[in-house]
């Protein structure tokens, strides 16, 4: 970790290398990667003072986390004459999901008090996930019509926020 | 010193982004066996394969055509003969399938052994049924007639040892009115969910037709009765599916019934 306190610019640059794993008896002798086995994970911070602003920009990155993906369907007629269709599962945790990235950034205006320079409010815009990156919570599966239909679902988008905030005392 | 760490940034997100795995499982491919062992009935089996995700993924090195499919019986195993399109029976009826008995069932596909074994049920008694004729008019789901409703056919039986009934009902009469107005019931048969109890409820709504109706009440295993469990599937909370075929899916089970009628009258 790279960290710089003093001054205007100021913020810090991180990176994680990592690995978790589980062994499980239910799911074989092996040892497969954990629901939260992320190997990569890098974060900045950045943040800038000028004058009555402030302004920062977040960007994470992290290397998709593990999931269990199908590998194939079936069906089976049941003694009332109707059929019904199965997902079989791979391997636990095989696959991976892409990769998780977003950038965040925010200014704020502080308003001061002439005399005293001392803040009483502020004003700030900040936008979560800036891009719009479209990343991947988990995948939901449904059998349509015989075929398996994958469905994203998703963290959220871009999204604004505006705050206001006051002292009152 | 910047110029320096921008390109370490640069260098660190190449080889990040160069590290992705795929995401795709890798197939295995199993036999989807599918057979209910009744009292009186020869041994069938209907083998199948299962559907690849992936559309480049190939099937199975054996055919489904092609096995050498043993149904064990009082420590004597039997051969069932293929018959095509993964269909396999008992011809020759050597197995005779009696209630209170266990089978088994052994086979090698894509050189594992695939095996599994079932117990026959008793046949359902102390059987009793509330109605063998109801009387009701036809339902109109834009009027009120649901008010109309005759109770229940209760379908009571002994269950001491809290095993699983289910009933199906189906209509065997030639001529066939839709107990909706102006609909074409999805499914002919309708079946009820698995119960451990000793009732089961046959609401007038349920059915599908006027006239002579057959209920068979099943009694079942509990490795059919996890068919009727609603499979989640999400890639945080998938299942994986009900089987009780060690090294394969599907189901290999015993049953046994009673057959019931009745009579749905149609008032005008």
């Amino acid at each position: 970790m790279l960290q710089k306190k003093f001054g205007d610019l100021t913020g810090w640059i991180s990176y994680t290398l990592s690995e978790a794993k589980n062994r499980i008896s239910i799911y074989g002798d092996s040892y497969f990667p954990a629901s939260q086995d992320v190997t990569h994970e890098f974060k900045f911070v950045g943040m800038y003072d000028f004058r009555n602003w402030s302004f920062s920009l977040t960007w994470l990155f992290a290397s998709g986390r593990p999931y269990t993906a199908p590998d194939g369907a079936y069906s089976v007629n049941l003694i009332n004459g109707t059929s019904q269709m199965f997902i079989d599962f791979g391997d636990k945790n095989s696959s991976r999901l892409p990769a998780y990235h977003r950038l965040d950034a925010a200014v704020n205006y502080h308003f001061k008090n002439r005399e005293t320079n001392n803040e009483w409010g502020s004003l700030g815009l900040s936008i979560f996930n800036v891009y719009n990156r479209r990343n991947i919570w988990y995948k939901e599966y449904q059998i349509i019509d015989g075929n398996i239909l994958e469905t994203d679902k998703l963290f959220l988008g871009i999204k604004p926020n505006l705050t206001f905030s006051m002292k009152i005392k | 010193m910047k110029t320096k760490l921008f390109f370490l940034s640069l260098s660190a997100w190449v080889l990040i982004t160069s590290c992705q795995k795929s995401g795709i499982a890798e197939f295995s491919s199993l036999p989807v066996v599918e057979s209910y062992l009744a009292p009186g009935k020869k041994i069938n089996l209907m083998i199948s394969e299962k559907i690849p995700y992936n559309e480049s993924e190939g099937t199975a090195d054996t055919s489904v055509n092609t096995l050498d499919i043993s149904v064990g019986y009082n420590g004597v195993y039997y051969n069932i003969i293929p018959l095509g399109n993964g269909i396999y029976s008992d011809t020759a009826g050597n197995v005779s399938v009696i209630a209170d008995s266990t089978y088994t069932l052994l086979f090698m596909f894509n050189g594992s052994h695939v095996y599994s074994s079932t117990i026959i049920p008793p046949r359902p008694v102390g059987v009793t049924q509330s109605a063998t004729t109801i009387k009701m008019s036809q339902i109109d789901p834009e009027s009120q007639s649901w008010f109309d409703m005759p109770d229940p056919v209760e379908i009571t039986f002994s269950n001491d040892d809290q095993s699983y009934y289910l009933v199906t009902v189906v209509c065997i009469d030639s001529v066939r009115v839709p107990v909706y107005k102006d609909s074409i019931p999805e499914n002919d048969i309708y079946s009820s969910m698995p119960v451990t109890g000793t009732q089961i409820n046959i609401m007038p709504m349920q059915l599908s037709y006027f006239g002579l109706n057959r209920i068979i009440l099943y009694h079942i295993n509990p490795e059919y009765a996890t068919f009727f469990t609603q499979q989640a599937s999400t890639s945080q909370n998938y299942q994986e599916p009900p089987t009780n075929i060690e090294n394969g899916l599907g189901i290999f089970t015993g049953i046994n019934a009673d057959t019931l009628f009745l009579n749905v009258v149609q008032e005008k």
